[in-house]
């Protein structure tokens, strides 16, 4: 179980408080007992002294009361009559006047002449002369004497004539009335116990009737006590008893002094319940304290940690109240300023993660955010809602030739010239690089059409940067809801296909076209095909031969790449290598390409066949610096005269990154390979940039071979280029040649080399290798067409 | 001491013994107490054996209240004397007998008021006063002429005629249980002496008021001489 620090306070002062409250509660209990025991004690002790005193007294006044009965002169002549009824009547009125239990006369010598009870009754009163002779001893005039039985107090006086004539006893009883007063007048309970010597027994008491029944217990045990009262156990409880000797005759008597120790302890017990009833109080006093104590330290606590939770639930609105003006106030003023500080923070980092830093626009992440609301309210509006993606085009470019200072520039300004477009309810992000999305709204179809080629339109503007002026094109994609996707993300990646659509259409904007999602799809699953197609042995090369016109020779071949997929069958290179270029995978390939075609040359030279090989290389390949040392390894590997090797990069490569790809070219160049420009026609090179690039050939497009004995621009576009070709000292091939009148033509003017149909199709490489060894032989008969 | 009632006592003893013959025999008895201290008013008596004493013919003696007390303390009377009570105090007595020889009670107002009482029996009176619990007198009533009391000294003289004699001694303070001392004597011509030990319990009653009492004190029989 956790105890908390609030309830371990509260247990700690508690605690304490127990601690002190207890042991001084227990002192004052015991104390107080101990003094009601004591004082119980000392009562008894007083209480048997008052006894002993009243006891006395009384024998005084009842000796004096007897005295004065028997002065009276009345009564002495009726004494001195000898009369018996006489005296018994005088007697029983004399003894009646002072309420005697007993009454006797006697002789002098002792001799009992009439003895009466209180109520006049002559009861015999047995011997007397010891009595006699003891009160005639005795100064006190008092005795106490057991007779019948029962004890009495005796008051034995002469009868004087004035010398005595004889002695008259009057006893009194010790009974339960004269117990009863004592009783009330010395505050302790008293019992007269006697035992006569005949072994009668006698007991008169205040106490209770069912500890009579103990007067065995209580004339035994009482006598033998000490001098300090004992403690007795009598059915009514316990008493504190003491044992008060009266010397008496016929008998032993006493008395027995009590004091109840229930009695004693009962006003004790009243403050006992008082004690506890104050302790109690001031237990609950000191819990309802300690409570409050703990909560005043704790509730500020408590407060900073609820602060604290709350604050982690991202809760910055609250303040702990500043309460006290200590070190939990200071804390509490702590938490305060920190909370504005993690605000403050948080507002920025989210900021961050939702905005990009250059342009301050909304990043990917609020994009999607953004674009979910802007789809809801599209949704309850009933309103068509496009999803843009656009890119600049060659923003790589401007960033590598002007600086980064430069392009980001550009960035910003595409930013605001796109911000400025929206309108409420369109979003603009900027998703990275040069990439911007955006969500516009629009009442219908048209509507969003005009709007989003507006927007497009002033993109495509030139920019200042500077003293320079940039001009920049943007492609864009756009995907429409509802049309195109019901969600965020389908909308965005459809936009993005739609831009790449536009891209390789060379397109200001594409409309994401229904089913090219499929399309797009099946690249990606391509792509991840392609990654295992070297490893896989999918990959092969097809050659295919070029025929050197003016010797009639096949010199050279071309490697052309295949992949043969396990599913698809034959890929046709138009469709895996944009993907393997996009992919990042056109490195891999075309390592595995310049190893295989080296080998292969390498391969035919041992084999006596005297055949170059070109090969194609892609714009990617071109930016990586390290294509010439693994071009070097392979042609240290197979020995190969790097001559046999022709590099063909196409015109458009070579123009996306003109300085970089020169350098790129220089060092291949200087590996001694022979360098072609491919596809040539088809970019928009210009001839005094072609004039500084270290190659060795040119290959025009057969989209300009394939006419040109039909069509006279043709024609001339491909004479003139074979012209200029040669004037700048460049060998020039010609490419889908596929009838003899153009291969005549091109031979006509001047073409150094064909390739097309006509001559062969592409090869495998067992077959190239037959039809090569054929061609060699009968360099005349070239074989035409391909090989069955 | 007061010589008036000694001086009838001596003068009657006179005229006993000249009534009874010539041949009178003196007895000297002389009393002590255990400690050997004489016993004062102890009575002496000798009662003849050999023929019957003469009875006391108007014999008269008195017994006086006096400063709150008996004078005298102690009365030796032969049987038959007739003894006045008179009161010579300006209070009230109140004078009783219970004993068996003559039960009387006299109420003495102040005034020498004499009354008397007839004492015809032996044995010993003890007077008492209802008034004054103090006072204790005894008539000793004895069947003879011949008695005395000691004096100071411890010494009583009886001259009786020469014959034999009960010599009876009596005092107040023995003890009831002892046997009275009684002894035959034979008086002859020589003088008697007889020696008597007492043991003697301390008076109970002194038969004088308590130190310092005046009340009622006066003499009543000189304030009658003037």
């Amino acid at each position: 179980m956790r105890i908390d620090f609030r309830a371990r306070l509260a247990l700690l002062l508690l605690g304490l408080f127990v601690l002190v409250q207890v042991p001084t509660f227990l002192a004052f209990y015991y104390a107080t007992r101990q003094s009601a025991l004591d004082q119980a004690q000392a009562r008894l002790t007083a209480g048997t002294k008052v006894f002993g005193d009243l006891l006395a007294n009384r024998g005084k006044q009842l000796l004096d009361a007897v005295r004065v009965t028997t002065s009276d002169f009345g009564f002495k002549q009726a004494v001195a009559t000898g009369d018996i009824p006489t005296i018994h009547s005088v007697l029983y009125n004399q003894g009646h006047r002072i309420a005697a239990d007993l009454t006797v006369l006697t002789g002098l010598d002792g001799k009992v002449v009439a003895s009466l009870d209180a109520s006049g009754r002559a009861v015999p009163a047995g011997d007397w002369s010891g009595l006699v002779a003891g009160a005639a001893a005795s100064t006190s005039g008092t005795s106490v004497a057991v007779i019948g039985g029962r004890p009495y107090q005796l008051v034995i006086v002469p009868v004087r004539a004035p010398t005595p004539i004889a002695w008259v006893g009057m006893g009194f009883a010790l009974d339960d009335p004269l117990a009863r007063t004592l009783k009330e007048l010395a505050g302790v309970e008293v019992s007269f116990v006697a035992r006569a010597d005949s072994g009668q027994r006698w007991i008169a008491s205040t106490l209770p009737k069912e500890d009579r029944a103990a007067a065995d217990t209580l004339f035994g045990a009482a006598r033998h006590a000490g001098p300090a009262p004992a403690l007795l156990a009598l059915a009514s409880g316990d008493y504190f008893t003491r044992w008060q000797p009266l010397v008496s005759r016929g008998g032993v008597a006493g008395a027995v002094l009590q004091y109840s120790r229930d009695q004693a302890l009962s006003s004790y017990h009243a403050l006992r319940g008082e004690l506890l009833l104050i302790a109690l109080v001031s237990l609950l006093g000191s819990i309802a304290g300690v409570l409050w104590l703990s909560r005043n330290v704790t509730r500020p606590v408590s407060q900073l940690a609820d602060a604290a939770r709350r604050i982690g639930h991202g809760d910055y609105l609250g303040l702990v109240p500043v309460e006290h003006h200590d070190e939990l106030g200071q804390l509490a003023e702590a938490f305060n300023s920190m909370q504005r500080g993690i605000a403050r923070r948080e507002q920025q980092i989210a900021y961050a993660a939702f905005h990009d830093n250059l342009t301050s626009l909304p990043n990917r992440a609020r994009m999607q955010q953004l674009l979910a609301e802007a789809l809801e309210q599209a949704r309850a509006d009933g309103r068509p809602l496009g999803v843009l993606m656009l890119d600049l085009d060659r923003f790589k470019e401007i960033n590598d030739t002007m600086g980064h200072g430069i392009g980001d520039r550009v960035l910003v300004e595409v930013a605001q010239r796109l911000q400025a477009g929206l309108e409420d309810g369109d979003a603009l992000a900027r998703f990275g690089g040069d990439e911007f999305v955006l969500v516009v709204g629009a009442a219908d179809r048209a509507a969003l059409d005009a709007r989003v080629g507006q927007l497009v339109a002033d993109v495509s503007q030139p920019v200042v940067a500077g003293s320079v002026e940039l001009f920049v094109e943007a492609s864009a994609g756009m995907a429409v809801y509802p049309e195109h996707g019901q969600v965020a993300d389908d909308l965005l990646r459809r936009a993005d296909i739609a831009m790449y659509d536009a891209k390789e259409a060379r397109q200001r904007l594409q409309v994401y076209r229904i089913g090219r999602d499929a399309e797009h799809l099946h690249r990606l699953s391509l792509v991840n095909d392609l990654r295992r197609a070297v490893p896989h042995g999918e990959l092969e090369l097809y050659y295919q031969p070029k025929l050197h016109l003016s010797s009639r020779r096949v010199a050279h071949v071309e490697a052309l790449l295949r992949w043969r997929h396990p599913q698809h069958g034959l890929v046709p290179p138009d469709e895996f290598i944009p993907l393997a270029e996009h992919s990042g995978l056109i490195r891999s390939l075309t390592d595995w390409v310049l190893h295989e075609v080296i080998r292969q040359c390498a391969e035919w030279a041992d084999g006596g066949l005297d055949i170059g090989i070109a090969l194609n290389l892609s714009a990617m390949d071109l930016g990586s610096g390290d294509l010439p040392d693994v071009l070097n390894r392979h042609l240290a590997r197979y020995r190969l005269d790097p001559s046999r090797l022709v590099l063909e990069i196409t015109e458009t490569a070579v123009m996306r990154d003109a300085f970089y790809s020169l350098e790129v070219l220089n060092r291949l160049k200087a590996c001694g390979v022979m360098l072609a420009i491919d596809d040539f026609g088809t970019g928009y090179s210009s001839l005094s940039h072609l004039k500084r690039l270290p190659v060795d050939e040119l290959k025009i497009d057969k989209s300009f071979v394939i006419g040109m004995d039909q069509d006279e621009d043709d024609a001339v576009i491909v004479r003139s280029t074979i012209e200029l070709a040669h004037n700048m000292g460049l060998k020039v091939v010609a490419e889908g040649v596929e009838t003899e009148a153009t291969m005549e033509l091109l031979h006509r003017y001047r073409c150094d080399s064909v390739q097309g149909y006509l001559i062969s199709r592409p090869m495998a490489a067992s077959d190239a290798t037959a039809w090569l060894v054929q061609a060699t032989r009968h360099p005349d008969a070239a074989p035409s067409g391909t090989p069955a | 001491m007061h010589p008036s009632p000694l001086l009838r006592l001596a003068l009657g003893l006179i005229l006993t013994a000249s009534a009874a013959g010539s041949r009178a025999s003196a007895l000297r008895v002389d009393v002590h107490d255990a400690s050997g201290a004489p016993v004062a008013d102890a009575v002496v008596s000798l009662v003849p054996l050999d023929h019957p004493a003469p009875p006391a013919h108007g014999a008269h003696a008195i017994m006086d209240q006096r400063n709150l007390s008996f004078v005298p303390q102690v009365l030796v009377v032969q049987t038959g004397t007739e003894v006045g009570f008179p009161n010579s105090d300006n209070v009230r007595h109140h004078v009783y007998s219970f004993s068996p020889a003559k039960r009387f009670e006299l109420k003495l107002y102040a005034g020498n008021h004499a009354s008397s009482v007839l004492f015809d029996h032996p044995g010993v009176d003890t007077l008492g006063c209802n008034i004054h619990d103090w006072m204790l007198g005894y008539v000793v009533v004895v069947d003879t002429p011949w008695f005395a009391k000691t004096g100071n000294d411890g010494i009583a003289r009886v001259d009786a005629p020469a014959g034999r004699y009960t010599l009876q001694l009596w005092d107040a303070r023995q003890d009831p249980g002892t046997p009275p001392v009684s002894e035959t004597v034979t008086l002859g011509a020589s003088p008697t002496e007889r020696q008597y030990t007492l043991a003697l319990h301390p008076a109970e009653l002194t038969n004088r008021p308590p130190p310092g009492l005046e009340i009622g004190l006066g003499d009543r029989t000189s304030a009658h001489a003037h």
